[in-house]
């Protein structure tokens, strides 16, 4: 079985029901249920990963939730495949069980949880009774977690809930409080949603709390918060793109895959949306080479953002650019700004015309040949000419569209 | 129509609804009983000629089949190999292992040649169509869509009594039309007439249509009660960036198509 070199990220997905009920779920309800077939979604993962390196996580549902052995069977697979395991969970239904399994199978956590309880207000059952039991539970299970020296991150959603204002202070202070690192992802809402648009930041309410958790990064180097630490990596041109969503993601393959019950592939999750699963029998990287000449032209940023998620698409088209456009620049734009603060003569990756094709496909960049003593002055400073933003990218020009 | 970009040439792509994996199976058989058809019907002297590929690594076994078959066959051009559908030819010049002769079968010379002449110079797509068998009423609207379309799916709906448009100004709704006449599938190989009728109503097109699926079901009977099903069932084409999204109930298909400033749905009910 033949998986595209873009592939980041292996989704184990047996679909289990989730008793988390969180308000802003995106799993499409008229999704057939089915139950997994285990001996086959791990003969397919293990066809997929032959000589590869992709992260396999255990996702879909409340992992938690499956019966012990299952749980077992799909850390032992993982295990082998990689030396180590990962799941994401909202840590509801942590028994001491799994804590051995944990320890048994190195597992790295991913806990879906977005900030102190009354910010975490959109996750968790909808009866008020069972919220506070809920958001009581994961507490204390970080704690139990931390008590068994088990490592963990988490995956914030950032809303209206969360993420402006005041929220955002709290949310930052808290995450820094409890030693959390991970990611802040905008939240995604699934175009058949009537309802979900009202907690969903604004590109610009998202442009302005990413820019404020980088600042929170900058100043302390053991922040490992996302997408910060990546975009970073992205502009200096080290390891492959990261996360997912910058790295050509086409609705029709996506950088991430699923692992369904019945052990066929599907795309990501994101893309459940539409009502269709499986994957495109070819790599395709169509929405990519149509956005560099449609909605991105010109763009600064287009070599390491690729037009964004699909599952983001504006007007909930897959085919077009990511809603949030305006953040992933912002973000870009003010780190590059900060990188050329501290080595104003760096040569970065949105200064090397065709990047991902020359560099993903093998070269590297040279990292002594690019840099030149940072006391020389730039062709930049020279003219008084720094701001970024008015160079040539379309950003200024497709803020209306959107 | 706004060519401002590199429309790309990429394969058509089917992503089957969960559950249904077996129309990947299916459509190719409906793709196989399609060609053959076209292949047949000019056999069969239902109509005087076709349009014929000859691919680089089976020519041979090709030039045998059309010259057992009574058939002749002229060469037109050297185009770009490709595979599945693709909307226009691109045309070189050298001949390798990437290349497609790209030409004409008919049982007449006469009529091959007629029919190579009439790709000289400015393309003579009235007496092309009338060589294929077309009905007049298509021939002469297709030379009208071709101006403003290369995939006019949407000018057809337009043209056909009883569509309505939207008020979102994108979408036109196609109801009780003759899904016989659908070319809105053919990317991923459902179509049954091999052309584009000048409306969803057109009465020649259906006298063709049935004449079509007759040939069909003498080839393969099977695969026709499959490509009928296919084509009967609702769905919606949707073109913007150039690629088009056609969603069915059994699969979402994507393929490249040409760059429209506009956004253009049609759907069928």
């Amino acid at each position: 079985m033949q998986v595209d070199k873009n592939m980041s990220t292996i989704l184990l997905y047996p679909l289990i029901n989730c008793p988390v009920n969180c308000e802003y779920c995106f799993a499409n309800p008229e999704m057939p249920k089915q139950k997994y077939n285990k001996e086959l979604m791990v003969k397919t993962l293990e066809e997929i990963s032959l000589d590869r390196r992709d992260t396999i996580i255990l996702h879909g549902g409340e992992v938690l939730s499956l019966p012990i052995e299952d749980f077992e069977y799909f850390l032992k697979a993982m295990y082998k495949l990689r030396g180590q395991t990962h799941i994401q969970t909202s840590l509801m239904g942590l028994k001491p069980k799994h804590i051995k399994l944990f320890k048994k199978y190195k597992t790295n956590i991913g806990i879906s949880v977005d900030g102190p309880p009354e910010l975490n207000i959109l996750r968790g059952p909808r009866d008020p009774e069972l919220n506070k039991f809920y958001q009581k539970q994961i507490i204390e299970n970080i704690e139990w977690l931390r008590d068994e020296d088990i490592y963990f991150g988490s995956i914030a959603v950032l809303s209206k809930c969360n993420a402006i204002g005041d929220k955002l202070e709290t949310l930052i202070k808290w995450s820094k409080d409890n030693k959390i690192g991970g990611r802040f992802n905008p939240m995604f809402v699934p175009f058949w949603s009537k309802t979900l648009s009202q907690y969903q930041l604004t590109p610009e309410e998202l442009k302005i709390a990413w820019i404020r958790l980088a600042e929170e990064c900058l100043n302390d180097y053991t922040l490992s918060w996302q997408p910060t630490r990546e975009f970073i990596d992205n502009l200096i041109g080290c390891g492959n793109l990261g996360c997912c969503v910058v790295n050509r993601c086409d609705y029709l393959t996506t950088a991430c895959k699923t692992i369904m019950p019945d052990g066929n592939i599907a795309r990501c999750d994101r893309c459940f949306q539409d009502g269709y699963y499986y994957i495109s029998d070819r790599p395709i990287t169509t929405r990519a080479e149509i956005l560099q000449q449609t909605e991105c032209k010109g763009c600064r940023y287009f070599e390491i953002c690729g037009g964004g998620c699909a599952g983001e698409g504006v007007n909930g088209d897959v085919r077009r650019k990511t809603y949030y456009c305006e953040a992933y620049f912002g973000l870009y734009e003010f780190l590059e700004k900060k990188i050329r603060g501290m080595f104003p003569n760096v040569l970065l990756t949105p200064d090397i015309p065709n990047y991902y094709n020359n560099y993903m496909n093998g070269q590297r960049i040279n990292f002594v040949e690019r840099f030149q003593p940072s006391s020389w002055l730039t062709n930049s400073q020279q003219s008084n000419n720094f701001d970024l933003g008015h160079e040539d990218h379309c950003f200024g020009e497709c803020k209306n569209e959107r | 129509m706004n060519d401002k970009i590199n429309v790309l040439n990429s394969p058509p792509v089917v992503l089957p609804r969960y559950g249904y994996l077996h129309v990947r199976e299916d459509l190719r058989l409906i793709s196989n009983l399609v060609e053959q058809t076209e292949y047949e019907s000019v056999k069969r002297g239902l109509r005087l000629a076709n349009r014929y590929h000859l691919t680089p690594f089976n020519f041979d076994k090709e030039i045998e089949k059309v010259s057992k078959d009574g058939l002749v066959f002229l060469p037109i051009s050297r185009v770009k190999n490709y595979s599945g559908f693709i909307h226009e030819h691109i045309y070189i010049n050298d001949i390798d292992q990437n290349t497609l002769i790209y030409g004409v079968i008919a049982k007449d010379l006469d009529v091959a040649k007629d029919f190579v002449d009439a790709h000289n110079n400015e393309v003579d797509h009235k007496s092309i169509g009338e060589m294929l068998g077309y009905p007049e009423c298509c021939r002469n609207a297709f030379v009208k869509f071709w101006e403003r379309s290369f995939d006019p799916i949407q000018e057809i709906a337009k043209e056909t009594t009883g569509h309505k448009n939207c008020v979102d100004g994108v979408t036109t709704i196609i109801e009780n039309a003759d899904p016989n006449l659908y070319v809105h599938l053919r990317y991923f190989g459902i179509r049954i007439i091999p052309f584009f009728p000048c409306s969803y109503h057109c009465e020649e097109s259906k006298n063709f249509a049935k004449k079509w699926i007759s040939l069909m079901k003498d080839i393969d009977s099977k695969t026709t009660d499959k490509l009928l099903k296919l084509i009967n069932m609702p769905s919606k084409w949707d073109l913007y960036n150039a690629q088009i999204i056609v969603s069915h109930p059994f699969f979402m298909g994507r393929a490249t198509s040409y760059y429209d400033i506009n956004r253009k749905v049609v759907v069928f009910r």
